[in-house]
């Protein structure tokens, strides 16, 4: 008997990184990086668990950024060349471990599985990603939902009804082209809800999204199930609620899962380690070290000496903590039902890009979770937010609190002292598009492109990563100047089409350069 | 040049193959002096920043930005507020000093695993300048109020020069540049409501405000006002309404029907009894019930992400594996 559904969510994003106007660009290693260790690795366990058999059910954000990065041809071929590259370094690696055992298991581990992504990348989904997910959507397993249309954080870009609206408009209709319908569901940009949003996401189609454990809890009228069951806002939109209790028990320091000794070091890379010579075709044209991938200490402990990795203890410790992940949603599931009376729905949401990127293991881990949920067990059933919606459509109504999942729960990571200069010139430049798209409703063809352009600009601008970027502190400059770009041709575009002055040569750069969205239609500003 | 001087000594420490190369490490020293500058530089700015912070090597420099931008935009409220304030906004010195505190606390603490992604081992070079600078103004009159937090604000103005000189032909030449507060809780607009003013020098800036309380309806006009009090108001914001910290009062629970094909049916309403509560205090367990009585439940969930990664990494090498449920979880003790 089923005692509780279990909801694991996947938020898959990358800002949009591309640059034909250099050969090689550094921070196109972020999409590069993820397409090796989390895209790719996601997509083959799919695969593995179909061909095995196990009714697996999971949630995925696809943002319309990475969606339009993995069905990009540059961009798939410079990716090419970039894995292409990792073979080679692993066969070198293979040579120069050949005779040291303790690094030879981390060097034929690279081998194979570069190996194996290349052939996924190439040959399974002929360089389009996104044909893979798409195909286990289709089959009912995977179910992909949206997200903003450059993950702007909504909350802040409230001052522009129109602004928002489009950032959803524009993602749905990517969405459905490239999926073959409408999402049923958005991840909302880091969770950003503010009350009234979701009356925009029913008029996009969108019937469901997620906050985190306070958005529910500090709603304005109180939840009887907690964070266990959804709540239907008056739009009719769903809200379901983070569990805290999964996602501590994935990354609390009590149950220390991505801290085990035996996983994989993240920071000690021979991009950094080996002779320079070494690395250097595999590094930065510049000469600058960067990580390569190759990666061969385990955690260890806290200590600088670091011990060498054991790719089977590795996988050892994700088989026992999914077990132990698996153990608690069960006893979880036991104990909520039956104060409930009827299942609860457990949501575990995570960045996808902590799964194989940062915790190296954690693609085995989900493995191991879907596999032993599935079929080690009856209590607890794997379960996709819109399944629950069709078996239990009678919800408890509440318009959930304001809230994101960025630290303190609010909105500070995106607005302080480090970013909040970006907003007067996003707002003003929602303005402005606004201004023109109910101004200009029947342009010819030049004025058209420039007015698409100046959508593709501002939507590029809006993205939160900027703004959290530049709060982090890793890669300030790059964010700063994104930003700056992105508002500066769409305002060197507004004044060239308020002077009459537009230039077709700029236009067209900038459809060459900021390529997003190619079939936009500036209008949904209006 | 702070990045740029970090990256060669990156590249130079990279070069020694036998010691371990932390991306991070070695740009302490450029961070700190770098931080001082700034920190003598911002002093001397007002309250309007027409640019972004420049130059900043790591995380470091720009927690203590950070922090020191919100100490500073703090203590410019408490200062330049506090007389005019209202009962219902009273800043007290002591709450802004552990405010602040926590502040920083959390800002040093704060080790993003989001972040991580955007890791790939040095600071980037950004290339080039940005192809423009951006606007200083955009010739309009305008405030605006963001939300940052139950208790927090952010508003930016920007008034034309003709407007302030169509507001001093009509108040005399001793109006003076005024942010104008409502709060329209019960109100609902801005006529009989409460407010308060704050005396500002620039036609172009930006300001935090702590609030006392969430749930509050707040309005900011932005305009001139003489020595007689007369105020000439030239932008309005919108109204935002500060988000909840806590459990709602108790009310009728509504449920509703919404069917796969979209209709919608609410279809019966109950009252909310002392059952209810037993059963949510039951489904959260003591600990986080108690978070959530307290209205402090949002800042272990929201941050849990970041701060149970910081956690982690600090974590490792105290003790690993897969542990016993942790106390908290209500299961583990039932």
């Amino acid at each position: 008997m089923t005692k509780g559904y279990l909801s694991i969510v996947l938020h898959a994003h990358l800002p949009y990184v591309r640059h034909p106007e250099h050969e090689e660009f550094l921070e196109e290693q972020w999409f590069f990086e993820g397409m090796t260790e989390t895209y790719i690795p996601l997509l083959d366990m799919f695969e593995s668990l179909f061909l095995d058999g196990v009714d697996f059910r999971i949630t995925m954000s696809l943002t319309p950024p990475l969606i339009s990065m993995m069905t990009d041809g540059l961009l798939q071929d410079r990716y090419s060349r970039h894995l292409g590259k990792l073979l080679e370094l692993a066969d070198k690696e293979m040579g120069r471990t050949a005779h040291d055992w303790s690094f030879r298991p981390a060097a034929e581990m690279y081998y194979h599985k570069l190996h194996r992504c290349r052939y996924i990348f190439e040959q399974r989904w002929g360089r389009n990603l996104v044909a893979g997910f798409k195909h286990f959507q289709d089959m009912g397993k995977v179910e992909i939902v949206t997200c903003g249309a450059t993950h702007g954080f909504l909350p802040m870009l409230r001052v522009s009804h129109d602004a928002v609206r489009a950032q959803i408009a524009v993602a749905c209709d990517l969405h459905e082209r490239h999926l073959g319908r409408r999402p049923h569901g958005i991840w909302l940009p880091e969770c950003g809800y503010y009350p009234g949003l979701d009356e925009i996401l029913w008029n996009n189609g969108i019937r469901f999204f997620f906050v985190d454990s306070h958005g529910i809890l500090h709603a304005d009228s109180r939840p009887k199930y907690g964070v266990y069951a959804p709540v239907f806002c008056p739009s009719g939109t769903a809200a379901f609620s983070r569990d805290f209790e999964s996602s501590k028990q994935v990354w609390s320091a009590k149950e220390g899962y991505p801290g085990d000794f035996r996983y994989r070091d993240f920071y000690r890379d021979i991009g950094f380690d080996l002779d320079f010579n070494y690395v250097r075709p595999y590094i930065h044209r510049d000469g600058i070290r960067i990580m390569t991938g190759f990666k061969y200490y385990r955690i260890t402990g806290a200590t600088n000496h670091k011990e060498p990795y054991n790719p089977h203890a590795a996988r050892e410790a994700a088989a026992e903590h999914a077990g132990n992940f698996v153990f608690n949603r069960q006893r979880q599931s036991e104990y909520l039902h039956g104060l409930m009376g009827k299942p609860p729905i457990i949501v575990a949401p995570y960045d996808a890009e902590l799964f194989g990127h940062w915790w190296y293991e954690g693609i085995d881990w989900l493995n191991f979770v879907m596999r032993k949920t599935a079929c080690d067990q009856k209590d607890v059933k794997l379960a996709t937010p819109w399944e629950y919606l069709c078996w239990h459509p009678k919800n408890q109504m509440a318009t959930p609190s304001e809230s994101s999942w960025g630290n303190k729960g609010y909105a500070e990571v995106w607005c302080n002292g480090t970013n909040d200069w970006v907003y007067r010139h996003l707002h003003e430049a929602a303005f402005r598009m606004s201004e023109y798209a109910k101004l200009y409703t029947n342009p010819d063809d030049n004025l058209r492109r420039a007015l698409n352009q100046m959508a593709r600009e501002l939507l590029l601008a809006q993205s939160s990563d900027w703004a959290f970027i530049m709060n982090s502190g890793t890669m300030v400059e790059y964010a700063v100047k994104r930003t700056k770009d992105h508002i500066w041709r769409f305002n060197k575009l507004y004044e060239e089409i308020k002077h009459l002055q537009l230039d077709m040569n700029f236009v067209a750069e900038l459809e060459w350069k900021d390529n997003i969205f190619p079939e936009i239609d500036y209008r949904v500003y209006a | 040049m702070a990045i740029s001087k970090s990256r060669k000594k990156i590249v130079k420490k990279a070069k020694k193959p036998a010691k371990k190369a932390r991306p991070k490490a070695p740009a302490k020293k450029a961070a700190k002096k770098s931080a001082k500058k700034t920190a003598k530089k911002i002093a001397k700015k007002s309250a309007a920043k027409k640019s972004p912070p420049k130059k900043i090597a790591k995380k470091k420099i720009m927690k203590k930005k950070a922090a020191g931008a919100l100490k500073r935009a703090v203590r410019r409220t408490t200062t330049e507020i506090q007389p005019a304030l209202p009962e219902a906004v009273l800043l007290h010195i002591d709450d802004l000093e552990s405010m602040v505190a926590h502040a920083s606390r959390e800002a040093s603490e704060r080790v993003s695993a989001e972040a991580k992604k955007f890791e790939i081992g040095v600071p980037t070079n950004g290339l080039a300048a940005p192809q423009g600078e951006l606007p200083w103004e955009y010739g309009k009159d305008r405030a605006v109020l963001l939300v940052v937090d139950p208790t927090f604000v952010f508003t930016y103005w920007e008034v034309t020069n003709d407007s302030i000189k169509r507001a001093t032909e009509s108040l005399g030449n001793d109006g003076k540049l005024t942010l104008r507060f409502y709060d329209v809780t019960r109100t609902h607009s801005i006529e009989g409501s409460n407010f308060w003013d704050v005396e500002v020098f620039d036609r172009l800036g930006n300001w935090y405000l702590r609030l006392l309380g969430p749930e509050q309806k707040i309005c900011l006009e932005v305009g001139l006002k003489n020595s007689a009090g007369h105020f000439y108001a030239l932008a309005r914001s919108s109204v935002m309404r500060l988000p909840p910290q806590g459990l709602a009062k108790p009310g009728p629970i509504k449920w509703m029907v919404v069917t796969p094909a979209g209709d919608k049916l609410i279809s019966d309403v109950e009252d909310y009894t002392d059952a209810d509560l037993d059963l949510l205090k039951r489904i959260l367990g003591p600990y986080f019930y108690d978070l959530l009585m307290r209205g402090k439940l949002a800042t272990i969930t929201g941050s849990s992400i970041e701060a149970i990664f910081y956690e982690v990494e600090n974590f490792i090498g105290l003790q690993a594996g897969a542990g016993e449920s942790p106390g908290s979880s209500p299961w583990s003790m039932a």
